[in-house]
């Protein structure tokens, strides 16, 4: 029996309609959308072909499918299609991420909302327009699927190889996804050695498909170097920062299932080895980054789904224990009071039966029928099913009520929209970073500088970019030998203000942007 | 096992010779050493600014006014090898109080090379300052109070004066604070010696009141959510980094091991609040290194037993005289050669005498305020490291000029800058260049640029 899926489908729901509400207007998303329209019309591309920097130079289609995917919502649907492909994918991540933690404790949904709901929060600042987000959906199916192997279903671990490698073809964080099943293939062949050949293959079934991509072998170089050398001047690459809003709910999922790992008396099983794992990496690689803050979170709400009860009854106890007796009530005995605080545990851990755990975790005594199952008895199941299909279809009626409500437009206050009739066609060009996903879209005439696309550019071309608008000593020398002819950019960057203060003609300019004619 | 006795006095040996041969040159190190000069030669407290042409006259913290005047006693008596003398001990006694905590926890080999990793990490805080009073506290207080938690109670009246002593050399006895706080906790919701850790706690707090500028813990509060992350020891942990990924080591073996082994409430109470410290800025990294060494330590040896239950550690007698020897030799050999001498290379040092022989106000880089404020004493500097004294008004107007945001000509006016000291890299020194501002000194380290006589 599943457990109940109705606070799932609530929560999914919800955040489905909440990721309505914010328009299209992330820069990257445009040039994902472009290589998406040219995919389409053209096949998977093997050089640059919106820069001037690096025209021809060699790019890898390492996000191919989340790019089609990405432009087969918006040929569909123009930007209400993004918007709905975004909260339908929001509402199955965070879906899973629900069912995932519920799963440990099926009777308990409230503390499956409560362990989830670092994860939820976290998740918001990943709500954006690119393949990332479906990397970061099947992160939660694959910690979905690892709980189930870990509670004895072959076929959960064997459903690895087709989400590996769909994951390959949409997102390079594939790559973290590969390395926990391998992780988890060799716990698995530690713990349940009987079926260590199998683990083996679906081992190695995942690393070969891997290899299934337009990509080929060059998709791991991509993620490796970005993982190992992150670009730190890009925000989301940056440092995680446990003082701000995302890096604090990360730092509380952490930092709760450190406590919870200390405190949790039962959480001692044989079963450690699998939490081990899958947090311990999972911890290390969203410490690399800001963008990596996400998936410990995920990973994390069903070990706090599972523990954190036991863990908060344990302090209870030991409050008790040591006070019961100098507690206010009358005639209450330090036994009583640990009795009472024994009755809180039991119902903080309602319906927690650690045999079947223990059995599936490590034994191999319990193959099909899923640890902490406590769901409804046989008599309930019709109940059950019409709770969940009515839960079902007011999560339906969210992601549809969301999508009819959505902004129709992108939002482009951020970009310099009104500088598109004055920019010159052909080469010369040079764009504010992160304003190349935009020109590339909405000003395909004029080939870009630089974009978010990054690693094309990384060398020279950035090297160059950095010179002008940081005004190094090479600046000029940088102008002349690229041939640079308008410079758009913001007007606080060195480069505007030194440029006005040189007399250069000013094309357009608002607050926010000016365009710059460099004689 | 007696031998192992001995092994904090060689931690603190090895980490003597090794801190004593770092070369210092902290830019930091520098201002301190002028306000404890300063308090000396005026026979009182600093209490206003006095090295800067922006912030003249204001209000400065004396929190740390024994920490400096210990680092300038230090160089009156030794020079620059007072100062590495100084820094060598202080890390000396830090080592020997952390390894004896290891020990406490578990067998030395585990308890040796946890702590030698931890040593490691906390390298990045080793700079002649006044946190290096911190460094060597924590793990005596730390020792002091799993002392007392064991059943040596009459430990804890040693707490008080510690926190009050601490309280003046460094603005990091917060740390300490919160180390009695949490041992507190742990008594009073254990309810085992509750009043005496509660007592010492409170009196701790009454201790560190006893301070004639102390940093106070509402501003050290404030300090730990809001770092100012523009300074490389207030960012965030790079876990890619050499020093930030043995810190992860620190956090994930912690991780790891409490899936694996647990932990006591004690543990919880005091690890989790310092692993999110060490988080949030790189210069707490090493305090939750030291906190979690006994845990870590202790942990791997019963994962070790589990496994192989019939070790036994020792060494013969022998080795550890030839140890103690080799060490013995370490530590002279470290002090005859060390490099006492602050490096100076990352300075503008070809630019010290065309700086002393000029005048008007200067525009400086923030990192190389402390350090003329030490070398060209004569020329008060825009800005330096004693950040809060230019927080918020002098710190803008400098970002404004030095990376040339619109205004930036306006403040330069406004502050008479007559000179400008930066690195050739920075935008304002290719603007000034175009502007006409004549080069008086360039180096690959510095340029010295003259407004132009009008």
């Amino acid at each position: 029996m599943r457990p109940l899926l109705v606070v799932p489908f609530a929560v999914a729901g919800l955040a489905a309609f909440a990721a309505t509400g914010a328009p299209v207007s992330d820069s990257d998303f445009f040039w994902h959308l472009a290589i998406g329209r040219d995919i389409v019309a053209h096949g998977v591309p093997g050089v640059d072909v919106y820069s001037w920097t690096v025209p021809g130079r060699a790019v890898l289609p390492d996000q191919w499918l989340g790019e089609v995917v990405l432009y087969a919502a918006y040929a569909i649907g123009s930007w209400t299609g993004a918007i709905a492909l975004r909260a339908l994918t929001v509402g199955a991540l965070i879906g899973v991420v629900m069912w995932t933690a519920l799963a440990e404790r099926p009777r308990r949904p409230f503390i499956a909302v409560i362990a989830s709901l670092p994860a939820v929060a976290v998740s918001r600042f990943a709500w954006t327009d690119r393949p990332e987000l479906f990397g970061l959906l099947c992160f939660a199916i694959l910690i979905a699927l690892l709980r189930s192997v870990r509670r004895g279903s072959f076929t959960a671990f064997a459903l690895c190889v087709p989400l590996v490698l769909l994951w390959t073809n949409l997102h390079g964080s594939y790559a973290l996804g590969l390395g926990l099943v391998l992780v988890v293939a060799l716990e698995r062949a530690l713990v349940d050695p009987s079926r260590r050949r199998r683990y083996a293959a679906v081992a190695l079934a995942c690393v070969l498909a891997t290899f299934v991509t337009p990509a080929g072998i060059a998709t791991w170089t991509s993620s490796g170097g970005h993982f190992l050398a992150p670009p730190r001047y890009v925000q989301e690459e940056g440092t995680p920062d446990v003082t701000s809003l995302p890096g604090l709910l990360f730092s509380i999922a952490l930092l709760a299932t450190l406590a919870t790992a200390m405190l949790a008396p039962r959480a001692r099983s044989r079963a450690v080895l699998f939490e081990i794992a899958v947090l311990v990496p999972v911890a290390f690689v969203s410490l690399t980054a800001t963008r990596h803050l996400v998936f410990f979170p995920i990973a994390a709400a069903p070990f706090l789904s599972l523990w954190g009860p036991e863990a908060f009854a344990e302090g209870v106890r030991t409050l008790s224990d040591a006070w019961g007796d100098a507690l206010p009530s009358a005639r209450r005995t330090r036994s009583g009071a640990a009795q009472e605080a024994s009755t809180v545990a039991r119902a903080l851990t309602a319906q927690w039966d650690p045999r079947p755990y223990r059995e599936a975790a490590g034994e191999g005594e319990s193959r099909g029928r899923s640890v902490a199952e406590g769901g409804p008895p046989e008599h309930g199941r019709p109940r059950v099913l019409i709770a969940n299909v009515i839960a079902a279809l007011v999560a339906f009626a969210l992601l549809i009520g969301g999508i009819a409500t959505a902004p129709r437009d992108p939002d482009l206050s951020g970009f310099p929209i009104a500088a598109l009739p004055q920019l010159p066609a052909g080469p010369g060009l040079l764009n504010r970073y992160e304003w190349g996903g935009f020109l590339i879209w909405y000003a395909p005439a004029t080939p870009v500088f630089v974009d978010g696309r990054l690693f094309p550019y990384v060398g020279e071309a950035l090297d160059d970019y950095r010179a002008v608008i940081g005004l190094h000593p090479d600046w000029r020398q940088v102008l002349a030998k690229r041939g640079i002819r308008t410079v758009l950019v913001a007007p606080s960057d060195a480069i505007a203000v030194q440029g006005a203060a040189l007399g250069w003609p000013i094309l357009a300019r608002t607050p926010e942007w000016v365009l710059l004619r460099v004689p | 096992m007696t031998a192992w006795r001995l092994a904090p006095l060689y931690v603190a040996a090895a980490a003597f010779a090794i801190a004593v041969s770092l070369p210092g040159g902290d830019p930091d190190t520098y201002w301190h050493l002028a306000s404890g000069k300063w308090m000396v030669e005026h026979g009182q407290l600093l209490r206003a600014d006095v090295f800067s042409s922006t912030a003249n006259g204001a209000p400065y913290s004396v929190g740390e006014w024994l920490g400096e005047l210990a680092i300038y006693g230090a160089y009156v008596l030794g020079g620059w090898a007072g100062i590495a003398l100084l820094r060598a001990t202080l890390i000396a006694v830090g080592a020997f109080f952390i390894t004896r905590v290891a020990l406490r926890s578990a067998p030395a080999p585990f308890a040796l090379a946890v702590t030698a990793l931890a040593l490691g990490l906390s390298e990045i805080s080793w700079t002649d300052r006044p946190q290096l009073f911190t460094f060597a506290l924590f793990p005596l207080l730390l020792e002091l109070l799993i002392a007392a938690r064991a059943g040596r109670m009459r430990l804890l009246l040693a707490v008080p004066p510690l926190i009050l002593v601490w309280t003046n050399l460094h603005g990091g006895y917060a740390l300490g604070l919160a180390l009695v706080a949490i041992f507190a906790a742990e008594a009073v919701v254990t309810r085992r010696n509750a009043m005496p850790f509660a007592a010492a706690a409170v009196l701790a707090v009454v201790a560190s009141l006893i301070d004639p500028g102390s940093l106070g813990l509402g501003a050290a509060a404030t300090h730990a959510a809001s770092p100012p992350r523009f300074i490389v020891e207030e960012a965030p942990p790079d876990v890619l980094r050499p020093a930030g990924f043995v810190f992860a080591l620190f956090g994930l073996a912690t991780l790891g091991l409490a899936i694996a082994r647990g932990g006591t409430l004690l543990d919880a109470l005091l690890l989790v609040p310092l692993f999110w410290l060490g988080l949030s800025a790189q210069r707490h990294m090493p305090y939750f290194a030291l906190a979690a060494t006994p845990y870590i330590a202790g942990r791997l040896s019963e994962l070790w037993w589990r496994w192989r239950p019939t070790s036994r550690f020792g060494l013969p007698r022998p080795a550890i005289v030839g140890i103690g020897v080799g060490l013995a030799a370490m530590v002279a050999a470290s002090v005859a050669t060390a490099p006492f001498a602050p490096v100076e290379t990352q300075y503008p040092s070809a630019a010290r005498a065309k700086l002393a022989g000029s005048s008007g106000n200067l525009l400086n880089e923030y990192d190389w305020g402390g350090y003329l404020i030490w070398r060209v004493p004569e020329r008060p500097v825009f800005i330096d490291g004693r950040l809060f004294l230019f927080l918020p008004d002098v710190l803008t107007d400098y970002e404004e000029m030095v990376f040339m945001r619109p205004g930036w000509r306006d403040q330069l006016d406004r502050h008479a800058i007559a000179q400008v000291l930066l690195r050739p890299d920075r935008p304002l020194a290719a603007a000034l260049r175009d502007l006409g501002w004549t080069v008086v000194s360039e180096d690959a380290t510095a340029l010295l640029l003259q407004r132009p006589s009008r």
